[in-house]
């Protein structure tokens, strides 16, 4: 069963792969450095969901990793790195709240990631006054991550039943 | 959705309004204090004009790589009207006012900053090969280089 659990994984990380890419051939949101719809996140919502925090930290990395060494340089790398860790880590502890939605989750996340890139741009552009962007960012990860887990959350049900088809198919 | 979900939803907003406000304040305070904002230039990493914010004037600069943009002063207000870079990202930018606020052209290296007046530019555009500098923190739109995800 384990081999199941890896090739649905492969899946998952191909599938941020490619939502990362079509985030990619949309045009810009605004004429605000670091807002994007961060559809890749909905992939991390649902493996979190479906298979636990510790195979949904396996596929960021990995996803991050891949795209940064596939499509991105040092610099897109590092962005992506601080701030995926970051949303997971405000995901991983939020999920834990009963009183949260995946809903909630996805906007901690989602804000959470946009200031790890406002953090590490302060830190690799070496310009304190970035930090003018915090509360449209804030904002943005607001509407963004709601929208982002307002999805995840519809895929989630019928992925965990076709996932439970399979297995017993199996 | 949950009842959580709405505080989550509050505390972020919150947060957000707060934040703007102590930007603001200490903007306002710079400002009754008597420095005024300034248009600061600079190509490549390297200031190379300041400009009243408040004198309606029209510039053009010249970029690496041959690149060119025309900046405009006008009402309190920079915005870039012209530049001949293949992405024309900077020309679709709105005009920016407020301290922080910048306009970039990516392939000609220009940064159009606001900035408190006499200020110096922070040189943010650390250099590396391959590098397109200028803080394009969520990856640079429009090259062949993938951007952040």
């Amino acid at each position: 069963m384990k081999i199941k659990k890896t090739a649905y994984l492969g899946l998952l990380l191909s599938a941020a792969l490619i939502t990362g890419y079509i985030e990619f051939l949309l045009p810009p949101i605004s004429g605000i450095p670091g807002v994007k719809l961060g559809l890749s996140n909905i992939v991390t919502l649902i493996t979190m969901e479906l298979f636990g925090k510790k195979d949904a930290f396996l596929v960021l990395i990995s996803r991050i990793l891949l795209s940064g060494l596939l499509f991105g340089s040092i610099f897109s790398l590092i962005f992506s790195l601080s701030g995926g860790l970051l949303a997971f880590g405000a995901m991983a502890l939020s999920s834990r709240i009963r009183e949260i939605s995946i809903t909630g989750v996805s906007i901690l996340g989602a804000v959470a990631h946009n200031m790890g890139q406002l953090i590490a741009a302060v830190f690799l552009v070496k310009e304190l006054k970035i930090i003018y962007y915090g509360p449209l960012l804030l904002f943005f990860g607001l509407l963004t991550g709601f929208l982002t887990g307002m999805i995840a959350g519809l895929v989630i049900r019928p992925l965990r039943a076709a996932i439970k088809d399979r297995d017993t198919v199996n | 959705m949950k009842k959580g979900d709405i505080y989550v939803a509050l505390l972020i907003l919150i947060v957000a309004v707060l934040w703007y406000w102590i930007l603001k304040s200490g903007n306002d305070r710079a400002e009754s204090s008597g420095v005024s904002r300034a248009v600061s230039i600079s190509v490549d990493g390297t200031e190379v004009m300041e400009l009243s914010l408040f004198e309606d004037r029209s510039e053009i600069i010249r970029g690496v790589n041959g690149y060119s943009c025309e900046v405009n002063i006008t009402s309190g207000k920079a915005d870039v009207v012209w530049a001949d870079c293949p992405d024309k990202l900077c020309v679709n930018q709105r005009a920016i006012a407020s301290v922080g606020e910048t306009i970039v052209c990516l392939p000609a290296r220009i940064v159009i900053e606001i900035k408190e007046e006499g200020e110096p530019f922070y040189d943010g555009i650390s250099g590396s090969p391959g590098d397109p500098g200028g803080g394009c923190f969520n990856g640079c739109v429009g090259r062949s280089r993938r951007g952040a995800l």
